[in-house]
């Protein structure tokens, strides 16, 4: 079921994901969003806008949590040095 | 102008060299380090001459065994999830109002501030009571970690039973809180027996477990899965045992919590002892549940106001309660599918270091453990030069894991494994954010180091012509 604001829910919350200071909280969102959105392709109806409501409220907790991840530095990762 | 300027950005430079440094997971040397008190420290002196080039280390012969400047910057990976876990964003976003504006006290009855913390540490309650299976979420009381809870279980108990008996059993592989608390219960004059596990795999023997009850056994403790070696144990018949013979089960479930699925009346566990910093929740508390029905009864440790029951008395941090909610709301959404990223995880380090290295053992059960916990032995390498040599990779030796001594661990020991084997085991711990990269770097150094330090040593040498070292009678040991 393709669903504009679904996609555009997708769209915000993976843009968002990459914004995340830490190198393994950033990589686990980028997934589990991917993952997230995959899983839930099959939902319809009531359980569909609940799914939604979850990722809408998902996105604020990422907006903040990328702001504090900025404020508070977690330092490069071996990984990102490569 | 222009020296301002320049002195503004070398001190920006250095602030910035100094932060770098100071960054979380990234240490140099200490200041009291030298290489010239090295050089004239007559305990480092050698006892044959060594050639410059083997010193300096940079001649490019194929036996330079020097990693000088081999690593590279930054905060290592993270593999040690067994030791403690990063909190969660969102469990972070969940406890924040709770360390801002809404700081009261969860036990103030007369007003806002008392009543919104109450609120909160309420909701957790019901979160860790949904994500256990528990009946009621009073029978979840908040302790300051699974020590605590540990402590709490195991004296309570044998101290209100006492009547009815004084035995106690657990295993030779619990927690050193578990066994310590049991050697104080020893003080007091209580019998505890502590069973051996099985050597290939570290689980209980049912049988075993069978013929050491007596008439007068009051508790049974058995952690759930082994923080050392993941080995999971067969809590549920252990569970169905205890509530024939009437005994009190308690089961330390730290390292189960949240990623392995748990139903406390399937189980028929009557106290179980619960961490929120193993499943990316804050560090300073956990929860104890208390079974109601049929009720479990404990002798309080701590005197007070009498809260969570008059079982422990003090104030709750309501914000960390709401933590360990957060995190147990969270585990109990995400159990499926951190559990298929963690399976696959582990199934491609445990593949890569079976194939890639020769003469590795598994320490620990491969059918009923947890994946996210790994321990393996490297044969003929020296434990702590291994660790030295992954300074880019943050993991925990199989020895010294609650001591600063040298002893091998007890957990190992109680597998039946060599002292040599038990000082070159290292336990890695996956988790929920752990990358496909990070493993596979963790491989790829394990690859190089174990075989250069393989290389260094003349045990491996005898070993690949041959020589069987146990056939060896080394002049040292005939007295």
């Amino acid at each position: 079921m393709t669903n504009s604001a679904a996609i555009s829910l997708f769209r915000s919350l993976a843009r968002e994901a990459k914004h995340l200071n830490d190198y393994n909280f950033r990589s686990y969102a980028v997934r589990r969003v991917k993952v997230g959105f995959q899983k839930s392709r099959e939902l319809q109806g009531e359980e569909a806008a609940a799914a939604m409501k979850y990722g809408q409220e998902q996105l604020k907790i990422l907006k903040r949590q990328v702001i504090l991840g900025d404020l508070y530095p977690s330092g490069r990762s071996v990984m990102e040095s490569a | 102008m222009l020296s301002i300027l320049a002195r503004r950005s070398v001190g920006r430079v250095a602030m910035a060299r100094a932060a770098s440094s100071s960054a979380a997971g990234t240490t140099d040397a200490p200041s009291s380090f030298s290489h010239d008190k090295m050089e004239t420290d007559k305990r480092y002196q050698t006892s044959q001459p060594v050639p410059d080039s083997l010193l300096r280390g940079d001649d490019g012969s194929p036996n330079n065994f020097s990693i000088r400047g081999q690593f590279r910057d930054g905060r290592a990976a993270y593999l040690d999830m067994s030791a403690t876990t990063p909190l969660d964003p969102r469990v972070l976003d969940a406890m924040a109002p709770f360390m801002i504006g809404s700081f009261g006290n969860p036990h103030s009855r007369t007003h806002a501030f008392g009543w919104e913390s109450e609120r909160v540490v309420e909701d957790a309650r019901e979160q860790i009571a949904s994500l256990i299976g528990a009946t009621s979420a009073k029978e979840i009381v908040f302790t300051s970690g699974a020590t605590e809870s540990n402590n709490m279980s195991i004296k309570g108990a044998a101290h209100f039973y006492k009547k009815r008996g004084k035995h106690v059993i657990t295993t030779q592989t619990e927690h050193k809180c578990v066994l310590d608390s049991c050697r104080s219960l020893e003080h007091e004059g209580y019998d505890v027996t502590y069973l051996p596990v099985m050597e290939a795999t570290g689980r209980v023997d049912m049988d075993q477990l069978k013929a050491a009850i007596r008439d007068d056994t009051i508790l049974i403790s058995v952690m759930a899965v082994n923080n050392e070696i993941g080995t999971l144990q067969p809590i549920q018949e252990i569970g169905e045992l205890c509530r024939e013979r009437k005994i009190v089960f308690h089961c330390d479930a730290a390292q189960m919590l949240g990623k392995l699925p748990i139903d406390v009346n399937e189980m028929k566990v009557d106290l179980m002892s619960m961490s929120s910093h193993k499943i990316y929740g804050p560090k300073g508390v956990g929860a104890l549940y208390v079974r109601r029905r049929p009720r479990v009864r404990l002798e309080p440790i701590f005197s007070g106001g009498g809260q969570e029951r008059g079982l422990r008395s003090g104030t709750l941090p309501h914000s960390l309660c709401a933590g360990m909610g957060a995190a147990c709301a969270l585990a109990e959404k995400e159990m499926e599918y951190d559990h298929e990223w963690v399976s696959y995880l582990a199934n491609k380090l445990q593949t890569a270091i079976e194939e890639r290295i020769p003469e590795v053992a598994r320490n620990g059960d491969p059918d009923h453990n947890y994946p996210g916990c790994l321990n393996y032995s490297f044969a003929y390498v020296e434990g702590e030069s291994l660790l030295m040599s992954l300074k880019n990779v943050a993991v925990s030796s199989g020895s010294a894991c609650t001591s600063a001594s040298l002893e091998p661990s007890y957990v190992l020991r109680a597998l039946g494994v060599d002292d040599e084997l038990a000082h070159s085991s290292l336990r890695f711990g996956l988790g929920r954010f752990t990358t496909e990269e990070e493993v596979d770097f963790v491989v790829e150094l394990l690859e190089k180091h174990v075989a250069r330090l393989r290389e260094m040593s003349p045990l491996w040498e005898m070993v690949q012509e041959g020589i069987d070292l146990k056939e060896i009678k080394w002049s040292q040991d005939a007295h």
